[in-house]
């Protein structure tokens, strides 16, 4: 599995630093609003960017065809799933930290280390991350950069859609139905108490991850490279 | 029993427009097969086979031994591959390149990977794109020949090559099998590369083998016969395998020349058909539908 690793990192390196390089600039850039990004959006922010990182090694990959490379080499397709996801995770802490790291130290920023490395606000800006992998990796498994095309895609158009209906009805569900998330997650938040819900949410989004898992293995099986 | 290098069995595989239609040969260890076939026949198709990059719908593929696809890492470690287009990361140094493939090969040679880039003239610190198509098969060729592979599987890897280097490779490749007894399965449209290394010559069309035999046979059994039209069209039709007119007559390619010879006698003249005259006049007798449907010659 390392070695897979290090060979996605070796054929990827320059493209992951003016990655982290970009990303950084706009979230320093965002740490420095003059009436302050408030910590929670700067940690969706940053977990939504470092999410870049492994969809860089994907649309780079299906541009140089290089699966076909890869999965040439001596090594199982489910030893290439578990090596992508886990990478996939660890540049996304390692990015979060830097992201976080950077916000923290940046002399025009507005927002401290003590605001930005509590449990809570690293699990968010974690959990934007996890939520967008476990969602966008089967399908890039399957179709390769197309499956990220088709995912936003498709988001896109669910979405225009249901604003219209919302719109057309005149309905307030989709105000609802956020509400009741909301709600719901509140509940659970003071029935668990801060760290229940942060284990409870960790443990949510492991299960999501090995869910999201064992569909790569098998649609990566079955590609056709 | 030989053992075997390579072995396949009834593989089929479909696509939209093009089927590989139950595919079964076997490469015995320390011989070189050449795959030969027009464009779109499945050359490649079978080679990704081998190499698991798709899936069979149903049959059999064995590598040394071991099952392509539930042993996948295992035979893939004995196999060292060259593809008509290396599927590179362009903007990525030969140096680095290197650096991400060669751990994943218990048995990685340094020195021979240095000498033969060396030898090849490779510039290692290069990026892949800066690097002509000659120059990025010889460089996959060193890859692949630096891991001490048992089984080399190369997807028309003269293509691109100037014609020196073309020679010194199937040289070296010759020398390769003689020296260390392993095998290579490539596939090719040059015919001349067959008749320089191939032990075994399997012809595919449309997805279909039609024929699988030794070089040995193909040079003593097969033949061509040569003579004015009227006296090589009393050639039994069952031994005719394709045929073209010439400004002197006619040719005819036959499976079995000493029967042309007992039958014809004198009348004609029955000589030894090259690899390029057995490929090219059953292309075309399969063009004109000369031969019966499925018909295959197997060694």
């Amino acid at each position: 599995m390392l070695k897979v690793m290090m060979k996605d990192l070796i054929m990827n390196r320059t493209a992951l630093v003016a990655n982290l390089f970009i990303m950084g600039g706009f979230l320093v850039f965002m740490s420095s609003w003059e009436e302050g990004a408030p910590v929670g959006t700067y940690a969706f922010f940053s977990g939504l960017m470092m999410a870049f990182g492994p969809v860089i090694i994907v649309t780079r990959e299906d541009k140089f065809k290089a699966m076909a490379l890869g999965c040439s080499l001596p090594v199982t397709r489910e030893t290439i799933v578990r090596s992508r996801y886990v990478l996939a995770i660890g540049l996304a802490v390692l990015g979060i930290l830097f992201a976080f790291s950077l916000a923290a130290l940046a002399p025009t920023s507005e927002l401290s280390a003590a605001e930005l490395f509590r449990p809570k606000i690293v699990l968010r800006a974690l959990s934007v991350t996890t939520l967008l992998f476990a969602l966008l990796l089967p399908f890039t498994f399957r179709f390769g950069a197309f499956g990220l095309i088709l995912v936003l895609a498709t988001s896109q158009v669910l979405g225009i859609v249901a604003l219209t209906m919302v719109k057309l009805t005149r309905s307030s569900v989709d105000k609802r139905f956020v509400d009741s998330i909301g709600r719901a997650v509140g509940s659970l938040y003071a029935r668990l108490g801060p760290v229940g819900f942060d284990l409870l949410l960790a443990a949510f989004l492991a299960a999501v991850l090995l869910a999201s898992y064992g569909l790569s293995v098998w649609a990566f099986k079955w590609r056709d490279l | 029993m030989t053992e075997q290098a390579l072995h396949l069995s009834g593989v089929r595989k479909t696509f939209k427009g093009f089927t590989l239609n139950g595919v079964s040969f076997s490469l015995p260890k320390g011989y070189v097969m050449g795959l030969v076939g027009p464009n779109g026949a499945g050359k490649t198709t079978i080679i990704k086979l081998i190499m698991n990059l798709i899936a069979p719908e149903a049959g059999e593929i064995r590598i040394l031994g071991l099952d392509s696809r539930k042993q996948e890492a295992e035979a893939r470690a004995q196999i060292g591959f060259v593809y008509d287009v290396m599927p590179f990361y362009a903007d990525v140094s030969l140096r680095d390149t290197k650096r991400a493939m060669a751990p994943f090969y218990r048995k990685w040679n340094e020195s021979l990977f240095q000498e033969l880039a060396s030898t090849f003239d490779l510039p290692l610190k290069k990026k892949v794109k800066k690097l002509s198509q000659g120059m990025r098969t010889k460089f996959a060729l060193a890859l692949a020949l630096s891991h001490e592979a048992e089984l080399l599987i190369l997807d028309e890897p003269t293509t691109g090559l100037d014609p020196v280097f073309r020679r010194e490779l199937l040289h070296g490749l010759s020398g390769l099998l003689q020296d260390e007894g392993k095998s290579v399965l490539f596939s090719t449209h040059i015919t001349s590369d067959l008749e320089r290394i191939a032990d075994y010559v399997t012809f595919i069309r449309d997805g279909s083998i039609l024929l699988t035999e030794t070089r040995e046979e193909l040079r003593e059994v097969w033949g061509l016969v040569r003579g004015d039209e009227s006296s090589v069209s009393a050639l039994d039709s069952k031994l005719w395998r394709g045929s073209r007119r010439t400004p002197h007559g006619m040719d005819v390619l036959t499976s079995d020349a000493s029967a042309a010879r007992r039958a014809l006698g004198d009348t004609v003249v029955v000589e030894r058909a090259s690899f390029e005259d057995i490929v090219v006049l059953l292309e075309d007798a399969l063009l004109d539908d000369a031969l019966p449907d499925g018909e295959v010659h197997h060694a």
